[in-house]
């Protein structure tokens, strides 16, 4: 891969009519590396994803994936690219292989490189039974698992995962960090949106906080939380409600620092 | 309870109406002050028509016309109580609380008749009033005919809602979810018989305008006997008009009385999972970005029967014209007897039932992705690469369907081979076109209701899409003209001069009749080369100026 970072927003913004619901924002992400997006909910942490994944307009500044615009260029950014939404619909009146069979066709993947590949997915998921079903059938997190295997087979350069970790059972979610933290050592860049805190402390080599459309700060969860956390002990989740001046209900474990 | 479920029906409908675009709301009162002003000419030809039949004539005309509306009432609502009992997305939430599934029905049964049903009283009872008015009628007939008219509609609306749980509960559960298709089949059916009773019904003796007495055990006949009583201002006829009310008061009762046995279970039934029975495990290789994408949508069709619907205005078309050329005498009416005829009749009526019918099946394509589709905007994939995939699928679903019956025709009818393939190359053209405009209609105008095939094209858009295949249609009249004198000709040339509404070139040199046979094929198959080519190319367009947002029409 080129020298450029894998992701890069210029002052990437969307605005709805009079309500702008992503200011200018300026960062980037870097191979190898899992960044955590954290933001409250309505902060601007999907529009922002969806811009970058090429599934909006931005209003202004531009998004790059490894130096390819998505915006100007957006077939060579999207063939790098793989995308998870929070609520993945995908086609319901397919099967499981029907369906990754397609995200083949469209990566123009080798028949035995794409099918070992997903084989091996499907077996981490606990999907191999169920690939030939109909995807109709399929609860959300087996429908969120094999959206995840699609995203996965072309072996993107980057990812983006909106909430990767809502609908899933404990085994899948921390597979599915093996596997996050597995993709981005190989190389890949991983971005994710989560509201769960102490995974993204765990998994993430660095954060960014949004906040009402502004990105906030951006750092690795520790810098983060040496700059922030007036106590030793202090989470990422203490640094995150601090910085984003919402209200904890009281108790020991809430006290803002 | 209900008071507490009216007023949040109310609110909800009402929020509905408000959401609406201000051009729909336009559409809707044009719409409104058109029917209203159809309408008087209307009862005014009604009222005429009346003094042709004699009195016996006449009441056997108005208790088929009143078997008709019910009929249709009942028919053509069956879809969308379907919806309201079993497919609304509040019934679910609604059935956690503590309400009575007897309060619930209610509140359903309403805003069911709210639709059609309340429309055809509205439409009955403006009419009668306007016949009434011309003929002199008895003041008694005016409240009589509204009361009579609003049971119709109540029953007709009842009657749906009943033969919808009736059939939820008798079928088996997997196959529930898929009895909006069949039930939009038997509407369709039922509304194109109904339609046509009173032809089928003058053609008995077209003459005289004498119709037979109908049947004593109709259910319609005490509504005809009140509505005629009332007219004449006697007595019985508030006598008829009560027991029909009466009447109807108890199947009302009957029909809550079942719901509320088994509407709970009924819907318990229409919303279990679909069991499948489709297995996949053998991946293979990829396959080309169009291809792939005709191989999904050719899935998606295959899979739901629901998106067959789309084809019913090419039924309907089909039935319509089928049962006109049957019953005017034409050669279609005994095919064997003169096969060549018979294709130019076949081929007559599928021209304007592909071209008019089947572009809505292609112009599905696009709403179909529904809430998949930020899938394909997501993928490396060129507009250019979506609209050419979705046409090919589109064509080739229909043009081999239809290559199919050209094939069955073929045999059944004993038409030569040049005949044959002419028939193949004229329904194969304007099979592309009608995909071709249907998938520009959808690229251009399409709206991402997955739920309901119907909808998935804006109106305006439909619109012009059915002009501009009416034109279509007419540009195919010459190709059409050069096939069919060739074929004919070829024909009679073999077997002998037959008899044929088009000027016969049997006489002429052969090269001359397959200069023209030649000669229709080209231009077929150029005119559909073109209006496909042009179709596709402003599909293309439109999805490629709307940038990433064009799938979000």
């Amino acid at each position: 891969m080129p020298d450029s970072p894998a992701v890069e927003a210029k002052q990437l913004t969307k605005r709805f009519k009079e309500a702008t619901a992503v200011h200018p924002l300026n960062f980037e992400v870097h191979a190898h590396e899992i960044f955590g997006f954290l933001g409250p909910n309505g902060a601007g942490k999907t529009t922002t994803m969806r811009m970058l994944a090429g599934l909006l307009e931005p209003s202004g500044g531009d998004g790059c994936i490894h130096g390819k615009s998505i915006k100007s260029q957006p077939l060579e950014a999207k063939q790098q690219l793989a995308y998870l939404p929070d609520k993945p619909d995908i086609y319901p009146k397919l099967t499981g292989w029907e369906f990754l069979q397609f995200i083949a066709s469209v990566f123009k993947l080798d028949k035995n490189v794409w099918i070992e590949h997903a084989r091996s997915l499907l077996q981490r998921f606990d999907l191999t039974e169920s690939a030939g079903r109909l995807m109709e059938t399929y609860s959300h997190g087996m429908k969120q698992k094999m959206a995840l295997t699609g995203a996965l087979i072309h072996q993107p350069s980057v990812i983006f995962l909106d909430e990767p970790t809502v609908g899933l059972d404990p085994k899948s979610s921390r597979d599915l960090r093996t596997i996050l933290r597995e993709t981005a050592a190989d190389g890949t860049a991983v971005f994710f949106s989560t509201h769960m805190l102490d995974v993204a402390d765990q998994l993430c080599d660095r954060v960014g906080i949004i906040h009402e459309g502004r990105l906030l700060q951006t750092g690795t969860p520790y810098a983060l939380k040496q700059e922030h956390a007036s106590y030793a002990e202090a989470t990422l989740e203490d640094v995150f409600l601090r910085m984003t001046a919402q209200k904890v209900s009281q108790g020991s474990e809430g006290e803002i620092p | 309870m209900i008071k507490t479920l009216w007023y949040y029906q109310k609110t909800t409908m009402r929020h509905q109406y408000e959401a609406l675009p201000s051009g729909r709301k336009v559409l809707y009162i044009t719409l409104i002050a058109l029917a209203l002003f159809i309408m008087i000419p209307f009862g005014l030809g009604a009222a005429a028509a009346g003094n042709v039949f004699s009195p016996e004539s006449l009441r056997a005309v108005i208790v088929y016309l009143m078997l008709s509306t019910l009929a249709v009432i009942t028919f053509v609502t069956m879809p969308r109580t379907f919806q309201l009992l079993f497919g609304s997305k509040d019934i679910e939430f609604l059935f956690t609380l503590p309400v009575p599934s007897r309060h619930l029905f209610a509140m359903q049964f309403f805003t069911g008749w709210a639709g059609f049903p309340l429309l055809s009283f509205l439409l009955l009872t403006g009419l009668s009033i306007i016949i009434g008015a011309v003929s002199g009628a008895h003041v008694l007939f005016y409240p009589a005919a509204t009361l009579l008219f609003f049971g119709l509609s109540v029953l007709g609306a009842g009657l749906s809602f009943l033969l919808n749980l009736f059939l939820v509960y008798i079928l088996p559960a997997h196959r529930a979810q898929q009895l909006t298709t069949i039930i939009s089949f038997i509407s369709a059916a039922l509304f194109i018989l109904a339609s046509q009773t009173p032809n089928i019904v003058m053609q008995n003796d077209s003459t005289s305008l004498t119709i037979e007495e109908a049947p004593e055990w109709l259910p319609t006949q005490p509504v005809a006997a009140a509505l005629f009583a009332s007219f004449q201002g006697e007595g019985s006829g508030v006598v008829y008009t009560a027991a029909c009310l009466g009447a109807l008061a108890v199947a009302s009762l009957g029909v809550l009385w079942f719901a509320e046995k088994h509407y709970m279970s009924s819907w318990q039934r229409a919303t279990e999972p679909v069991k499948n029975k489709i297995k996949s495990t053998r991946p293979g290789e990829a396959r080309s970005v169009p291809y792939a994408i005709a191989f999904k949508e050719w899935r998606a069709v295959q899979r739901n029967p629901k998106e067959w619907t789309t084809c019913f205005t090419f039924a309907l078309i089909l039935i319509l014209m089928f049962i006109n050329f049957f019953s005017s005498g034409s050669a279609l009416a005994s095919p064997w007897a003169n096969p060549a005829s018979a294709w130019s009749s076949v081929h007559v009526m599928l021209g304007p039932a592909i071209l008019l019918g089947l572009q809505q099946f292609a112009a599905a394509a696009f709403g179909r992705e529904g809430e998949s589709r930020w899938m394909l905007r997501v993928l490396p994939v060129t507009p250019r690469q979506i609209v050419l995939g979705k046409f090919l699928a589109h064509w080739i679903m229909t043009g081999m369907t239809l290559a199919g019956l050209e094939l069955l025709a073929f045999l059944v009818f004993g038409w030569n081979i040049i005949l044959f393939f002419a028939g193949l190359v004229l329904t194969l053209s304007l099979t592309a076109v009608a995909a071709a405009s249907g998938i520009w209609a959808g690229a251009s105008g399409g709206t991402y209701d997955e739920k309901n095939p119907q909808k998935r094209v804006r109106f305006d858009t439909g619109v012009i899409s059915f002009f501009l295949n009416m034109l279509y249609l007419l540009l195919f009249f010459i190709p059409a003209w050069m096939l069919l004198s060739a074929g004919l000709s070829l024909q009679a040339k073999w077997s002998g001069p037959e008899p044929a509404f088009l000027p016969l070139w049997n006489t002429a040199p052969w090269q001359w009749i397959t200069l023209l046979g030649a000669g229709g094929i080209l231009s077929a198959s150029g005119l559909a080369l073109l209006l496909v080519y042009l179709h596709l190319r402003h599909g293309t367009k439109e999805l490629t100026e709307r940038g990433v947002d064009y799938l979000d029409a």
